[in-house]
């Protein structure tokens, strides 16, 4: 993948089986977010092929596109909404598929309260804070009970209860089998999703172009390393201070 | 000279009803072509752009002789018997009007910040549904085209002679008019004419002032929402699952 000009993404060998959890991690513009622009079909790779069941996004008809992007829910780092009342923004999916306005009211106004907007329905959606329009965000991509959730650095903006919010709505959701992606730069929330998660939580750290695929406890030893993401990690450990330790540590 | 009203009642409704249509025309015609030159990827959207852009300055003389040739009684659409009527008018308006309209769509949804087109493709809209998503998006600016495009058509002279005859009665319009009149050196009528033009325009003028205040207090309202005196209290914690 090539931004302007620039390799963004090289060999990046990425897959997503059903149900699955993965947290991708990365510093900031190592490509974490084309790569579920590349997932959701928003943008095309310049080279090699993005797949969804099975399928290339480029060979699929407008109707199939439409109809799987349908299935997934999608929170932007830089959340877009319109210029209409956040019920409406909530529930404009809903009504793509053909829900009734009495329906889609209903459930969007359970997806709002769900993350803890009751009584903003009517609210101009631009008027929220950074945070509430975030949870806005995360109402509208889960109102319709998608098959898979990308949230693109989803809880960036809030305070500890809501984040905790936010993250418990993610868990809830895989247990419902559910597939999650979730980018984060933070690891300490890594380790919290890891911590909640289990073993079901995979983190695919992207850096220099290359995907690195682990379970958290695999990530602690990747970090002792001195090549690969060895350093990146370390550095993210000592930013998070206390919260995030791994063990071997060398000095650096 | 007393003005005779009759006459310029005729000439203020047939020019209103001229300018009406090819508005009316040119956005049925320009919107939608403006939302697929933004939207869509096919072969020749760049040329077709370039040519829309292009017609901005189209000037009125040429619609009017491409027309004139396409209408006349020996010309491919000769049959119809168009040339000298309202309709040709109002056809060679709309040839005006519509790459403005179209033009100026782009722009405004070409503006739409790209988040929004982001979200509005990830939810997985029908083709409709996505254009009047966003449409609705730049309602604003989408509103101003039209208003320009009504601008564009109602004091246009070059094309409305040329097409029309500037026939008493029937194919006079107030800038065909006020030609005749200032050639024939009766500058009071012309005056009055000019007028009624300006009177339109100030209307347009007013309208887009409306607009713009319109769009002002919503984004006010945006501005100062959050400090909303009563609100009503979120739902913050939650069990843990």
């Amino acid at each position: 993948m090539v931004l302007e000009g620039r390799p963004l993404l090289q060999g990046v060998d990425l897959s997503l089986p059903r149900s699955s959890f993965v947290v991708v991690l990365g510093p900031t513009g190592a490509g974490k977010t084309t790569i579920l622009r590349l997932l959701l079909g928003l943008q095309r790779p310049s080279a090699g092929k993005a797949l969804v069941g099975g399928r290339e996004w480029a060979t699929l008809s407008r109707t199939g596109r439409a109809r799987i992007r349908q299935r997934i829910g999608y929170v932007q780092q830089h959340v877009g909404l319109l210029k209409a009342p956040a019920l409406y923004n909530v529930t404009l999916p809903l009504r793509w598929r053909g829900d009734s306005g009495e329906i889609a009211d209903e459930r969007g106004k359970t997806a709002m309260a769900s993350v803890g907007l009751s009584g903003y329905e009517q609210e101009p959606a631009l008027s929220l804070s950074g945070g509430e329009r975030q949870r806005l965000a995360m109402a509208r991509a889960s109102v319709t009970e998608p098959d898979v959730l990308f949230l693109d650095e989803f809880t960036n903006h809030q305070d500890p209860a809501h984040e905790d919010l936010l993250e418990s709505l993610t868990h809830d959701f895989h247990r419902l089998g559910r597939t999650i992606v979730v980018v984060s730069h933070r690891l300490d929330q890594v380790r919290r999703m890891a911590t909640r998660g289990g073993d079901a939580v995979q983190v695919a750290i992207v850096i220099d172009g290359q995907v690195y695929v682990c379970a958290w406890p695999e990530l602690k030893r990747l970090a002792t390393e001195e090549a690969g993401p060895g350093p990146f990690l370390r550095r993210l450990a000592l930013a998070s201070g206390s919260e995030v330790e791994f063990p071997s540590m060398p000095t650096s | 000279m007393a003005i005779p009203l009759d006459e310029l009642v005729n000439i203020t409704v047939l020019t209103i009803a001229v300018t009406v249509g090819a508005t009316a025309l040119g956005s049925l015609l320009g919107i939608p072509l403006g939302v697929l030159l933004v939207l869509e990827r096919f072969p020749g959207r760049g040329a077709i752009r370039t040519i829309v852009y292009a017609l901005y300055a189209f000037p009125p003389i040429v619609a009017g002789v491409l027309l004139y040739l396409l209408l006349r009684r020996e010309g491919p659409l000769g049959d119809l018997g168009l040339l000298f009527t309202p309709v040709a008018i109002l056809l060679g308006e709309t040839l005006l009007t519509t790459p403005l309209i179209a033009g100026l769509t782009v722009s405004a949804v070409a503006e739409l910040p790209p988040e929004v087109i982001e979200i509005v493709d990830s939810g997985g809209p029908s083709l409709r549904q996505r254009a009047t998503a966003l449409l609705r998006e730049a309602r604003f600016g989408v509103t101003a085209a039209v208003l320009v495009g009504y601008g564009r058509s109602l004091a246009e002279v070059a094309a409305a002679l040329i097409l029309g005859g500037n026939i008493r009665g029937e194919t006079r319009t107030l800038g065909t008019a006020i030609l005749l009149e200032v050639n024939q050196g009766d500058f009071e009528f012309a005056l009055a004419l000019s007028a009624l033009i300006l009177v339109q325009a100030l209307f347009m003028a007013f309208l887009l002032r409306r607009l713009q205040r319109a769009e002002r207090a919503f984004a006010h309202r945006i501005d100062t929402s959050h400090r909303r005196p009563k609100r009503p209290a979120s739902k913050t914690t939650r069990a843990e699952g």
